[in-house]
């Protein structure tokens, strides 16, 4: 109880209408026929997860820091996920979402979603992303074994996601319990 | 309620009422305290389930923002530590069911629409909504079900501490209310019981015995100063009741005394009435009888002197003359001129001697007419005065001419007209002598008042009609009337404008009239207008 209500503390207070825009999309498949289901499912993912991860308490606190949510190379949601983050806030943080190709511009993100053919570009990139606190979000197994932190799991017509607790610990980002009690997790190699 | 409230005894009312005000204070009390106890079982059972639904509603707002239901009833499964909750569930944010939990799987399956915070009481549980916030964005809604028999249990136990309390206070303060009532009631029954002697005993002497100086014992005082003095009144009361028999009986003996008295008086009276009347009747008859006996004297005198000078002596002489001639009565006869004379003076005797007889006759028939008129008034007095206090049957108009008779003489010698105004004939039963009384006596009357009157032709009228179931008999006569102030008093005794009179006749008249069933009534238009007097009888007399 203490540490969840540290915990939320922590947390920036959302927009209320943002979210509710966003589970209204949720809520209705197909709504915009461009965009696959499971890519505006992940969208909101994404834009929630900034809420559930924090930067290492190392950094200096700024509430009024953008929080820039990064797409590598490409924007599968087609305008999607820009559209969820429109006007909304992540706790007290304003959030961006920028497509990036240069690697300088991937370190300044906090979020980086790697889409499944961008996944091989990643590889490159991982290594030197090592110890930098951005939480890598990548759809498919193969992506936390290349280093990434989280990974978006099919399971039926479920989404869920795994949680690579060695990157987490590499990069210094803080998971929030919860998001850890919904995620598989995968223990660092070499442990049990 | 109040009715029976009212015969009690006051030891017994005041305890009721101790009884009733202490328990209206007590279960004031319990129901305030159990109201209370109820509001904040209520406040802390809705804290509680505020916080368990805080807490749990947290837990899950992962798995509700990433649509993770299976974690969510994972979650609410750690609820089964919560024993009062029955059952829990978690809505999105549209409002739809995400997640839910239940104690007891076999329940009901139906889950409530979500609704806005809030908590609903029913009888057997509690529903509560509250919002899942990530800070202050509402990601959906918790809902917990709570049963409310813990609940009721625990308000039922508090209840029956309290209603415990309430009658062993109930019982505590009835017993020192009882031991302490008599303090009031005692003196009230003491007061009552010495009052109740007094009623069932009249004994005035007792007295009630004082236990303070407060409201009941000014009570008592008064109550004892009371009686004291009903003691003094009842004393002198039955003093002056004995008094009073004494006086009652003496004043008794007094009134008998009067009334004997007045019977004797009023006996006398009748009497005298009797008498008088017997006394006008009386006066009438003789003086009738003078009148005739006037008549017999004057027949007698004329007769005397008629014999007194009778020529009968004449004869003597003759006879003297003839004893001394009766020698020579012959030549004396036929040679004296003296005897020649004889035969012629005997002619002239015979035919005076004659007349003598014819007269004296005359006159002695003239004597024995008055003596039968004499006798026939002497019978006439003799038939009234014979049949004092029988009654017979006779026609009104026989009443008045005897009345009439009686009266025949004066009525003829002052010049009073007699007028006859009978009716159809009509027969009274009654005593006779005491009409005729009546009748003489106001005849009488009239015809004084005609006698007094300046007028020349002086009337009696008599007039007999019949009247309902009697007979009225009228004197009427246009005589001096009389005034109007007189017109009151002129039937009281002693009442007369006579000179001679002495005020009895009409007196006695009404009376009498009275006393044979009817009466005798005065009018008069006023002084020189005549008056009517009115006897009125019944056809038969009464029974009084």
């Amino acid at each position: 109880m203490n540490a969840c209500a540290a915990f939320r503390f922590r947390l920036p207070p959302p927009s209320v209408t943002a979210l509710l825009l966003a589970l209204a999309f949720l809520a209705m498949p197909g709504a915009r026929a461009d965009v696959p289901r499971e890519y505006k499912l992940k969208a909101a993912f994404l834009f929630n997860f900034t809420k559930y991860v924090q930067r290492p308490s190392a950094l200096p606190a700024d509430s009024e820091r953008t929080i820039v949510i990064g797409l590598l190379g490409s924007d599968p949601f087609e305008g999607e996920l820009q559209r969820i983050a429109r006007g909304r806030r992540s706790g007290s943080h304003p959030v961006a979402v920028r497509v990036l190709t240069g690697l300088e511009e991937v370190g300044a993100a906090d979020l980086l979603f790697v889409p499944a053919a961008e996944e091989g570009r990643f590889a490159a990139l991982a290594a030197k992303l090592r110890k930098v606190p951005v939480l890598t979000v990548g759809e498919s197994g193969r992506f936390l074994d290349d280093g990434g932190v989280l990974a978006f799991v099919r399971d039926g017509d479920r989404l869920r996601f795994s949680i690579a607790l060695g990157a987490v610990r590499r990069s210094g980002l803080q998971v929030s319990a919860q998001l850890l009690s919904l995620a598989t997790l995968v223990p660092e190699k070499g442990q049990p | 309620m109040n009715a029976a409230l009212r015969d009690l005894p006051i030891a017994r009312k005041l305890t009721l009422i101790i009884l009733l005000a202490s328990s209206v204070g007590l279960l004031a009390a319990v129901a305030t305290l159990v109201g209370y106890e109820y509001a904040s079982y209520r406040r802390s059972l809705v804290r509680e389930l505020s916080s368990v639904a805080a807490m749990t509603g947290f837990d899950s707002s992962a798995a509700l923002t990433f649509s993770d239901d299976q974690a969510a009833a994972k979650t609410q499964e750690g609820l089964a530590a919560e024993t009062q909750v029955d059952a829990a569930c978690l809505y999105d944010a549209d409002g739809r069911f995400f997640a839910g939990y239940r104690r007891d799987p076999a329940g009901p399956a139906r889950w409530p629409d979500a609704g806005p915070a809030g908590e609903r009481f029913g009888l057997a549980a509690v529903e509560l909504f509250r919002p899942v916030a990530i800070d202050r964005e509402s990601v959906g809604t918790i809902y917990l079900r709570a049963d409310l028999r813990e609940f009721w249990t625990r308000l039922g136990w508090d209840a029956l501490i309290a209603v415990l309390a309430l009658g062993a206070a109930g019982g505590i303060s009835v017993a020192v209310g009882h031991r302490l009532q008599t303090l009031v009631s005692g003196p009230i029954v003491h007061l009552a019981g010495v009052a109740g002697r007094v009623a069932a005993e009249r004994d005035y002497a007792l007295r009630a015995s004082k236990s303070g100086n407060d409201e009941l014992g000014r009570l008592i005082d008064g109550f004892n100063e009371m009686l004291a003095q009903i003691q003094l009144q009842d004393a002198a009361l039955q003093a002056a009741r004995d008094n009073l028999e004494g006086r009652v009986a003496e004043r008794t003996l007094q009134l008998q005394a009067e009334i004997t008295e007045r019977e004797r008086l009023h006996r006398q009276l009748l009497d005298a009435s009797r008498q008088a009347g017997m006394a006008e009747v009386a006066t009438g008859v003789l003086h009738n009888v003078g009148n005739v006996l006037n008549s017999v004297n004057v027949s007698a005198t004329l007769v005397t002197n008629q014999v007194r000078r009778s020529k009968a002596a004449h004869l003597d002489r003759l006879a003297a003359m003839l004893r001394e001639k009766s020698g020579h009565l012959a030549e004396f006869l036929t040679a004296d001129p003296k005897g020649r004379r004889i035969p012629e003076f005997l002619d002239h005797l015979a035919a005076d001697l004659g007349r003598e007889r014819t007269e004296i006759a005359d006159e002695l028939e003239q004597l024995r007419k008055n003596i039968e008129h004499i006798k026939q008034i002497v019978s006439m007095q003799q038939s009234y005065a014979k049949v004092c206090g029988v009654t017979e049957a006779v026609p009104a108009s026989e009443l008045v001419e005897d009345a009439l008779r009686l009266n025949a003489g004066a009525l003829a010698r002052h010049g009073v007209e007699v007028v006859r105004d009978y009716g159809a004939p009509c027969t009274v039963t009654v005593e006779r002598h005491k009409v005729l009384q009546i009748l003489v006596n106001l005849i009488r009357n009239a015809k004084y008042a005609c006698d007094e009157s300046q007028s020349s032709r002086r009337e009696l009228r008599l007039r007999i009609e019949a009247a309902g179931l009697g007979v009225r008999i009228a004197v009427i006569d246009n005589g001096v009337g009389i005034p109007a102030e007189n017109l009151t008093r002129i039937f009281n005794h002693g009442f007369t404008t006579r000179k001679a009179g002495h005020g009895f006749g009409l007196h006695s008249g009404a009376i009498v009239a009275k006393e044979l069933g009817g009466f005798l009534r005065a009018e008069s238009a006023g002084p020189g207008l005549g008056a009517v007097f009115t006897l009125e009888l019944p056809l038969h007399p009464t029974s009084s």
